[in-house]
């Protein structure tokens, strides 16, 4: 089931992870793309663990684990979950930690830039309308809004101008009562009503 | 097309649920914490609810119990997205309330599966309650008109009698001697059955508009009681000797309740005493007691009749159970009165009985209803 647009990467098993989605490999692709926010993750667990917050540690390696179990990192997830383990019953985890560090740039670096775009140009909306779509999405904190963004990223830009990165940071975060308010400002301020 | 929530903190798997469920026609709101889902559900009603267990600040099983705390939530379907096998978190997540539970990696195939049986489920369940509720109502009016016919009956004696009577005065009236002693009789035959008409008609009214319109309200228990079981003797048998024994002190028996509910509870109990307690139409005795036990009313309805076989006993409250359907009995009727008195009325309800020896049913109510906000 070897699918073009996924680069092959050693340690992770794509078809494996395909079958469960179904063979659906745009989520999959999706997923991917997720999973590059997560290069910080054993410097985060680093400095929680520095602060004191052994549990705080505990449950970002659990979440690197549950992410790298999804994708079909199979290598990722048994150290994490070893990291896991050892900083629940207090054993020397630093190993553990640096080779999950090191297996996760790995990772990261193999796929980082290789991932076909997401969204070709789509046709462009009007903006009303396009707002209010938006609009509506946020209200009902629905995940197509994450979606409507990349694919009318253009007419958003333009409309949101300084404040697209920001918002395009909430989207991607699901804040989206923040989401919301910002376009609703740059809703007032360029004089557009809502449908 | 079905609304769902998803409580997730993980963006990754928030795209694998979203990838999974949005093809099947699914929308899906996100929430990424156990705080902003509570917020979320302020303003979007799903139709069932994905969990995570690991979350940061709030887990999965504190925003569980957040969520079942209120009346207009607790009742959406909840499944737990776990990656962490271990048995006691499974019943802790079950003890909360959650109907299901699904284990991280998500297999698209197992994961639409339980969403969908889990819909369907709720759907079936919210579909039981219209019809209990709709039966209800049926069976409340249904009775009124019962009572109509029997009441109508009754009212015929004392009026005969009253116009005898004032028939006679009429004619005493225009002779040239009056007698006086017998006309003090006939005045006072009127003024007993001009009493006792109106009695019934007062009694009937005030059962019906109970049956019809089902309030809660404040109102003497021992009086919607004496009343019900009045209007059943006038109106549908006279066969039956229904003993009422109050034994509160007067003015000790308020209760805040649905009285049209309760009195249909009672012409339902009574109307099976008649029919099975004592099916071959012979004379029999029923007693309904009310007694309190700290802070409940309990009343009690006991036949000296038939009985319930053994074998029936535990069944009675089952829907369509019935060893009368020979003679057109449903089996919807104790069924339907188990759920009055312990969804409606936030009572219970309880049987026993031997054979030969007669049947008692003991229900207990709080003394007053405890409402939902709003």
């Amino acid at each position: 089931m070897n699918n073009p647009a996924i680069p092959p990467v050693a340690g992770l098993d794509t078809d494996a992870a395909l079958s469960r989605l179904n063979g659906n490999a745009l989520v999959y692709l999706k997923m991917l793309r997720r999973f590059l926010e997560l290069r910080d993750m054993p410097d985060q667990i680093e400095s929680q663990l520095v602060a004191g917050e052994r549990r705080e540690a505990e449950r970002l390696a659990h979440t690197l684990k549950g992410v790298a179990a999804g994708l079909g990192a199979e290598r990722l997830r048994s150290q994490a979950a070893q990291l896991e383990q050892f900083l629940r019953s207090g054993t020397e985890f630093r190993q553990a930690l640096q080779e999950t560090r090191s297996e996760l740039s790995r990772l990261i670096e193999a796929l980082d830039g290789n991932l076909p775009a997401e969204f070709g140009q789509a046709a462009s909306v009007p903006l009303a309308e396009l707002c209010s779509s938006m609009s509506e999405l946020l209200l009902n904190y629905d995940a197509q809004a994450c979606d409507l963004l990349e694919e009318q990223s253009p007419g958003f830009q333009d409309l949101l101008s300084e404040s697209f990165p920001v918002f395009q940071k909430l989207v991607a975060q699901y804040q989206f009562e923040e989401a919301r308010a910002i376009l609703q400002q740059a809703m007032t301020e360029r004089g557009v009503s809502s449908l | 097309m079905s609304r769902l929530l998803v409580v997730e903190d993980e963006p990754a798997n928030i795209q694998a649920l979203n990838g999974i469920l949005r093809p099947q026609g699914y929308q899906v709101s996100v929430a990424t914490n156990g705080l902003q889902a509570l917020k979320v559900l302020e303003s979007v009603r799903p139709e069932l609810i994905l969990l995570d267990v690991v979350m940061p600040e709030m887990d999965g099983f504190e925003t569980c119990r957040q969520i079942k705390q209120s009346s207009s939530w607790r009742d959406i379907p909840l499944i737990f997205l776990t990656s962490r096998a271990d048995t006691s978190d499974l019943v802790r997540g079950f003890e909360l309330g959650a109907v299901d539970y699904v284990a991280k990696p998500f297999h698209a195939h197992e994961l639409l599966a339980r969403v969908r049986t889990h819909l369907a489920m709720h759907r079936l369940r919210q579909e039981n309650e219209r019809l209990v509720r709709a039966e209800s109502e049926l069976a409340r009016h249904r009775s009124v008109a019962e009572m109509v016919a029997g009441v109508a009956h009754e009212l015929n004696t004392p009026l005969g009698i009253i116009n005898t009577a004032a028939g006679l005065i009429s004619r005493w009236a225009s002779q040239e001697n009056m007698p006086l002693e017998d006309l003090q009789d006939a005045i006072s035959l009127i003024t007993r059955n001009a009493a006792r008409a109106h009695k019934l008609v007062q009694d009937f009214k005030k059962v019906s508009v109970h049956q019809i319109t089902d309030v809660c309200e404040q109102v003497d228990l021992a009086e919607v009681i004496r009343d019900t079981v009045h209007l059943f003797q006038v109106s549908v048998s006279k066969h039956l000797q229904v003993e009422v024994l109050n034994e509160l002190p007067p003015e000790a028996s308020q209760w805040v309740g649905y009285a049209g509910s309760l009195s249909q509870v009672l012409l339902n109990l009574l109307q099976n005493a008649r029919a099975y307690a004592y099916p071959e139409g012979d004379s029999g005795r029923v007693e309904v007691r009310l007694t309190a036990e700290d802070g409940f009313y309990c009343l009690s309805i006991r036949d000296f009749g038939k009985g319930i076989a053994a074998e029936n006993l535990p069944r009675i409250f089952e829907p369509f159970f019935t060893t009368g359907r020979a003679r057109g009995g449903s089996g919807l009727g104790m069924s339907i009165v188990h759920t009055i008195v312990t969804a409606h009325l936030q009572g219970s309800i309880q049987v026993e009985s031997s054979p030969g020896q007669g049947t008692q049913i003991r229900l207990k109510l709080p003394r007053s209803l405890s409402l939902p906000p709003g």
